[in-house]
């Protein structure tokens, strides 16, 4: 009896859609939100089809064929700021994300975290956070408005061969994993 | 216990068959449909507008170009009396779309406005490629690339390369629309 409606349950759960949700979701319905989200089947296709020779080549393509989703969540709104960093903070604390990075100055914060992965050189996860909302309310003639950014990546990533393609990119970013 | 089994086969067999009706629902219905109400925009561009202008073109270009069927333009422009259409009509875009058998490449969503990227098909074979657009102020509009086993990469080499035919009376009337639109 116990058996058959376990297989029940599991076979009505294989039947409804399967979408891979996390814990930042509930900011993407928010209005001033703006949410970016590239899907496995867009890295999948990304990897298959190489857009452009470029000479980032093979890197390129294992590190796309690995990735399962990439999520972007901006917010310029001071009380939905304030609910990103908590919902960060808490994330945080159950994960077992450690902190690999991190940049201060007079603009932002920003925060990079990871989840160890298979081994050394992956990781399953990445999130980086920016805190930046709050540092431009008094002064109010400031043109930038400072934003709130939650960017989070799963997947098999490789370190290493991020740290090189943000290095082509982005010299001295200083990624490079600590030896 | 035997009438227990007969209800839960019966259940599973209901969702199996609802999931399948469901499937039926699909975008090409939903255009063929709409094109009828007046209150929608649509435009049917063949791929004999995506003609180069150079006679130069290699064999792989025409290939790729072959693979393209035509494209499907449908858009609700928003006004002060379509308000209710507008939304009634986008939930069910967006019904359509959540169907499994359309795959999701992207969706990206600001607030008041929000773009999606699904396709329909294999990954190595893409039969229709669909842009959901949509900005609580304009209206919103779908994009149908409709092809056959369309290569995605071969398309973005042939984007570089493609010359439109600037004299075809369909592209002015896209043309003609897109700037009333704005």
């Amino acid at each position: 009896m116990k058996k058959l409606i376990l297989i029940i349950a599991i076979a009505i759960v294989s039947v409804t859609s399967y979408a891979q949700s996390s814990i930042f979701d509930k900011f993407e319905d928010m209005d001033d939100v703006t949410t970016v989200v590239v899907t496995q089947e867009a890295f999948r296709m990304m990897a298959k089809f190489n857009v452009g020779g470029n000479d980032e080549g093979d890197d390129y393509l294992d590190m796309l064929k690995g990735l399962k989703s990439f999520k972007v969540f901006t917010t310029e709104n001071p009380t939905i700021s304030k609910e990103m960093n908590n919902v960060v903070s808490k994330y945080l604390k159950s994960s077992k994300l450690i902190e690999l990075m991190r940049v201060k100055d007079k603009d932002a914060n920003v925060k990079i975290y990871v989840r160890q992965g298979k081994d050394e050189d992956h990781v399953s996860e990445m999130l980086m956070y920016v805190g930046g909302v709050g540092k431009y309310m008094e002064n109010s003639d400031s043109p930038v408005k400072a934003e709130s950014v939650i960017l989070s990546l799963t997947g098999d990533i490789d370190l290493n061969k991020i740290s090189k393609l943000t290095e082509t990119h982005i010299p001295n970013s200083g990624l490079n994993k600590k030896q | 216990m035997k009438s227990f089994i007969k209800l839960a086969g019966l259940t599973l067999v209901v969702l199996f068959i609802s999931t399948a009706c469901d499937s039926n629902a699909s975008l090409q219905k939903y255009y063929v449909d709409s094109k009828e109400n007046n209150e929608f925009i649509s435009v049917d561009i063949p791929s004999s507008i995506l003609q180069l202008k150079d006679t130069e073109v290699s064999e792989d270009i025409k290939n790729t170009l072959n693979t393209i069927k035509k494209v499907n333009f449908l858009a609700l422009q928003l006004n002060e009396t379509n308000q209710e259409l507008y939304a009634s009509e986008k939930l069910k875009v967006a019904k359509i779309l959540k169907n499994p058998k359309y795959k999701q490449l992207m969706r990206m969503n600001m607030g008041k406005g929000s773009v999606s990227v699904n396709y329909l098909g294999e990954e190595e074979a893409i039969d229709e490629v669909i842009i959901f657009g949509s900005d609580n102020e304009k209206g919103f509009a779908v994009v149908r690339v409709i092809g056959d086993n369309m290569n995605p990469s071969d398309i973005m080499k042939l984007a570089n390369d493609i010359k439109l035919d600037g004299d075809s009376s369909q592209l002015k009337q896209l043309e003609g629309l897109l700037s009333g639109l704005k």
